[in-house]
């Protein structure tokens, strides 16, 4: 009898994993059916030049206040969509635009030829320009008045210059912060400034510009990269080779450093997708754009 | 009705094994991404640089024990003074106000408790006793605040649970009181505070967002020498590295692999806390 129950229980507990398994496996895929018709439904109902639906966007935190408030009046102009907009960074804006898992992803780094060779079918549109600006804490002595070349911005951000004495500056260790292993903002960084070397050990490691902003902002021995457009009155930019880091510098190709912003989706876009990115490539995207301190594609 | 109690159960017993199927669908997971980078060099090396694809563990699983051990030993040493305070001594208007205001610690998002550490902490250690700040002594502080509302809770408990018969005993006997919390209750108890500092182990070693906060992890992690080194734990690594890294490169694999590491620190604890219980009550 006892025995009986038992094996009654283990083809329960089969079956119930396996429907399980099933409903896991089904759902999705069902539920996914279930919209694109209703999208295709509402599309092709007239919807040709009225854009309707859910947008999904993730990726680089760099471009993140720029989709954000384009996304913010984009919606205000069109009341039938909705744009949700994410950040998990570069890497993770064109991983989850090739699988699909986002409507748009965004990067503000190329894409690198394994990605390419990963998510073939990825369209790729340049919403703006940004540059990267080294930033140190305003009560810092040389906050305003510091210069450096890429070499010795290069030789900081290694650890082969360590203490502020050696600029001009304090006696004092100089604090380095870094973005993490894959960051755009890191990559582009490494191309321009530190080429093959490593940086520095002990350089602490910040998921994002904003943090970067506020760990420079709270250390006055501190050092930091961040996005051109994350620069603000709380830290003081350096010059690098004598230019000041603004947006017409940038522009005129005084300031060194600069970088391309993408957004990218899978195929060709929607509807919706396209319209979005047409609006953010438009006069009034760009207007926030600029308005961000960053640099409008024209 | 037999049929209607026989359904229920059936419900009931379809509901108990998707918990179970939860735990091994993860398991397999965690296990399936991380083997192809799990290795000796893995867990001996002595670099993480994924960009070089050096992946070496050992400064980050150290750094990990460093700040796990000396939180549970800093919310000890608060911890357990306050349960005997709270069980042998204190009236019950102050036992009310110190447990509930203690309680209410469990109710703070950890990323709030880790944002107290980042402003208000990490300065202060950076202009009272130097270095940068991030370091390991705030991960401690920022820990130990966050596994002292449990330890309190379930080191009382045992402690009231000792019987009135061994205090009186022990009175009777002409020890004083001190005597009989030192000699008699708390190695009585003992067992429940073990399980109690167990417990506090696993919570503090899966505990991420406020460490990560004010550990500083650095960008090659070393094996810390001080205090006031900063260090990276098995969890920061994971977060902060993850949305970044490229779908199925080493990089990823590594970081699955850490995730099988923590896993397997915190089954480990898992069945000596099991242990631990066992013996009680034996």
């Amino acid at each position: 009898m006892r025995s009986r129950r038992r094996k009654k229980q283990t083809t329960y507990l089969f079956l119930g994993i396996g429907v399980i398994i099933g409903l896991l496996l089904a759902g999705p895929l069902r539920y996914n059916g279930v919209i694109n018709d209703l999208r295709d439904q509402i599309t092709s109902g007239g919807g040709d030049t009225i854009p309707t639906g859910d947008l999904t966007v993730a990726g680089s935190s760099t471009l993140l206040p720029i989709t954000q408030e384009c996304a913010n009046l984009f919606m205000e102009k069109h009341p039938f969509t909705y744009i949700s907009v994410a950040g998990g960074g570069s890497g993770h804006g064109i991983k989850s635009a090739g699988s699909g898992e986002v409507d748009i992803g965004q990067s503000s780094r190329n894409i690198k030829d394994s990605e390419l060779l990963r998510y073939p079918d990825l369209v790729i549109f340049s919403i703006g320009k940004d540059s990267v600006a080294v930033i140190i804490n305003s009560d810092n002595p040389l906050a305003g008045s510091l210069d450096l070349s890429l070499e010795e911005l290069g030789e900081v951000f290694s650890g082969e210059i360590t203490n502020w004495k050696d600029l001009g500056g304090e006696d004092h260790e100089i604090e380095v912060y870094t973005r993490e292993e894959g960051s755009g903002t890191r990559e582009v960084f490494t191309q321009y400034v530190l080429g093959d070397k490593n940086y520095v050990s002990t350089a602490s490691v910040k998921p994002s510009n904003g943090e970067m902003r506020a760990s420079v902002a709270n250390n006055k021995y501190g050092i930091a990269f961040v996005s051109l457009g994350y620069v603000d009155e709380a830290v003081s930019a350096v010059l690098i080779e004598g230019v000041e880091a603004t947006v017409e510098n940038v522009q005129n190709g005084a300031y060194p450093i600069t970088r391309i912003l993408w957004m990218f989706t899978k195929g060709m876009p929607n509807n919706l997708e396209s319209s979005f990115i047409l609006f953010i490539q438009g006069p009034e995207g760009q207007k926030v754009v600029e308005e961000l301190g960053y640099i409008p594609i024209y | 009705m037999m049929k209607l109690e026989s359904l229920i159960e059936k419900a009931l017993f379809l509901s108990a094994s998707f918990s179970a199927l939860i735990v091994f669908l993860i398991t397999f997971f965690l296990i399936r991404e991380g083997v192809p980078a799990l290795s000796l060099n893995f867990l001996t090396g002595l670099e993480w640089r994924p960009g070089q694809e050096f992946f070496g563990t050992l400064p980050t699983i150290i750094g990990t024990l460093w700040v796990v051990i000396g939180a549970v030993f800093i919310a000890l040493l608060i911890g357990v003074p306050t349960s005997i305070y709270l069980s042998e001594f204190a009236p019950f208007w102050v036992r009310n106000i110190i447990k509930s205001s203690v309680e209410v610690i469990v109710g703070i998002p950890s990323v709030v408790i880790g944002f107290f550490g980042l402003m208000i902490l990490v300065p202060f250690i950076r202009n009272t006793i130097g270095g940068r700040g991030e370091s390991i002594l705030a991960g401690w502080i920022v820990l130990a605040i966050m596994i002292l509302p449990n330890l309190i809770s379930l080191t009382e408990d045992s402690l009231r649970a000792v019987p009135k018969s061994y205090r009186e005993a022990s009175l009777a006997l002409g020890a004083t009181q001190w005597q009989t919390i030192t000699k008699v209750i708390v190695p009585a108890a003992s067992s429940g505070i073990r399980a109690a500092i167990v417990l506090g182990v696993g919570r503090a070693i899966g505990e991420t967002m406020a460490v990560l906060m004010v550990i500083g992890n650095p960008e090659t992690p070393w094996i810390p020498t001080s205090i006031l080194d900063m260090t990276r734990t098995l969890t920061s690594t994971i977060a902060i590295e993850f949305s970044y890294a490229e779908w199925g490169s080493p990089h990823q694999h590594a970081l699955f692999a850490i995730g099988v590491v923590l896993f397997l620190l915190v089954t480990a604890l898992n069945f000596v806390a099991t242990f631990v219980i066992r013996r009680n009550k034996n």
